[in-house]
């Protein structure tokens, strides 16, 4: 894949859906431009579009849509890996929250000493 | 505090201060309230294991977490793991709990119940057959253990305390705790002091009161009475309904707080 920019990128489905979820979920987002942003740097950073991730995370059952587990475990490490080199924390709450409003459920670990 | 006013408080918190522990008082009286609680012909059905979060190592704490019960799991510092006994009954029969119903005076000749009617019918014609059916025993387990953390919950909230059922991954959680295989896991009980409002902004909606029950035959709606509702919501009881207009604002400054996702 080639890396993408951040108007590639607000065009895909689950990245829509993602905006319009936050600003439905909070009213406002006025630094949703530097959210995206960090999902470009995390989408650029394992080389798979955002659609393809959250496809690889859900499958189709005859009850709905299932999440894969397998899949979500190797995401979660892979936000893990990317929030290390990229942006901290902040980038890396950044992508999970792309996944969660996606419906793919995640909790990250919290510093107990804050 | 009041009865009403703790059923009317109760919330599942999701948000806890993790720097601040829970005094080991206030955990000694939840497992009494626990072991208060009602349980049919007094088995012991409910195996409780109390877990400091600090006395683990973090890969022992990580080992817990699933998915999306993660960030609870770091911030609570106590775990209450709770057990159910697949061996209640044969042990309340056992270590004389059933007999000992007749000594204390609580299943009386007035209700027909005598000794050799204990053993010879109630043990030997139904609850032996029942204790060996691992079907009826884990649903039997699992509901007089869950009103037992009924009781907990309650009295975690009378303590000034957040609460909170989970789940977790619970064949290392058996592993780990060292849990004998006749013990089934039912929930983790987390407890801590709230990060969040205590009253989480309101009472969860839900059915009203005669959508839920019904009075005479099933579906003839119990229609409560305005003067007693008034009465409940004075004493705390009922509460305004969720969302307060600032619950997202808190929300969102709980997610910068804690590092959490939006």
């Amino acid at each position: 894949m080639e890396n993408m920019s951040l108007e590639d990128i607000k065009n895909f489905p689950s990245v829509k859906k993602w905006s319009e979820n936050l600003l439905e979920q909070w009213g406002d987002v006025p630094d949703l431009d530097k959210r995206i942003g960090a999902l470009v740097d995390f989408v650029n950073y394992v080389g798979r579009d955002p659609d393809k991730i959250v496809e690889e995370c859900l499958r189709q059952s005859d009850e709905g849509m299932r999440i894969k587990l397998k899949a979500r475990r190797e995401i979660i490490a892979e936000i893990a890996e990317f929030e290390k080199e990229h942006g901290g924390r902040r980038a890396g709450n950044h992508v999970r929250s792309f996944l969660i409003h996606n419906g793919i459920a995640m909790s990250p670990s919290v510093e107990a000493g804050v | 505090m009041e009865f009403k006013k703790v059923v009317g408080n109760r919330r599942s918190i999701r948000y806890y201060q993790p720097w601040r522990d829970v005094e080991r008082e206030k955990i000694q009286t939840i497992l009494e309230a626990a072991r208060l609680a009602s349980r049919v012909m007094n088995a012991p059905y409910p195996k409780p294991v109390v877990v400091y979060r600090k006395e683990l190592s973090e890969a022992e704490v990580n080992s817990f977490k699933t998915p999306t019960t993660t960030a609870q799991l770091d911030m609570a510092p106590v775990w209450i793991f709770w057990y159910a006994n697949m061996d209640a009954l044969k042990d309340a029969h056992e270590n004389g709990t059933l007999h000992g119903l007749v000594d204390v005076g609580a299943l009386n000749p007035s209700h027909g119940w005598s000794h050799s009617y204990i053993e010879d019918i109630v043990w030997a014609q139904l609850l032996h057959p029942l204790s060996s059916s691992k079907e009826i025993m884990t649903t039997l387990v699992s509901e007089e253990t869950a009103l037992a953390i009924c009781q907990a919950l309650l009295c975690a909230v009378d303590e000034g305390l957040g609460t909170q059922l989970v789940s977790c991954n619970f064949a290392v959680a058996n592993e780990m705790l060292g849990v004998p295989s006749n013990y089934i896991p039912v929930w983790v009980q987390l407890l801590g002091y709230p990060a969040e409002d205590p009253q989480t902004g309101g009472q969860r909606p839900r059915e009203t009161l005669e959508e839920m029950a019904s009075e005479g035959k099933f579906g003839n709606p119990f229609v409560p009475d305005p003067k007693v509702t008034e009465k409940l919501r004075e004493a705390g009881m009922i509460q305004d309904t969720a969302p307060a207009p600032w619950r997202q604002a808190e929300l969102r400054a709980l997610a910068h707080m804690l590092d959490l996702p939006e």
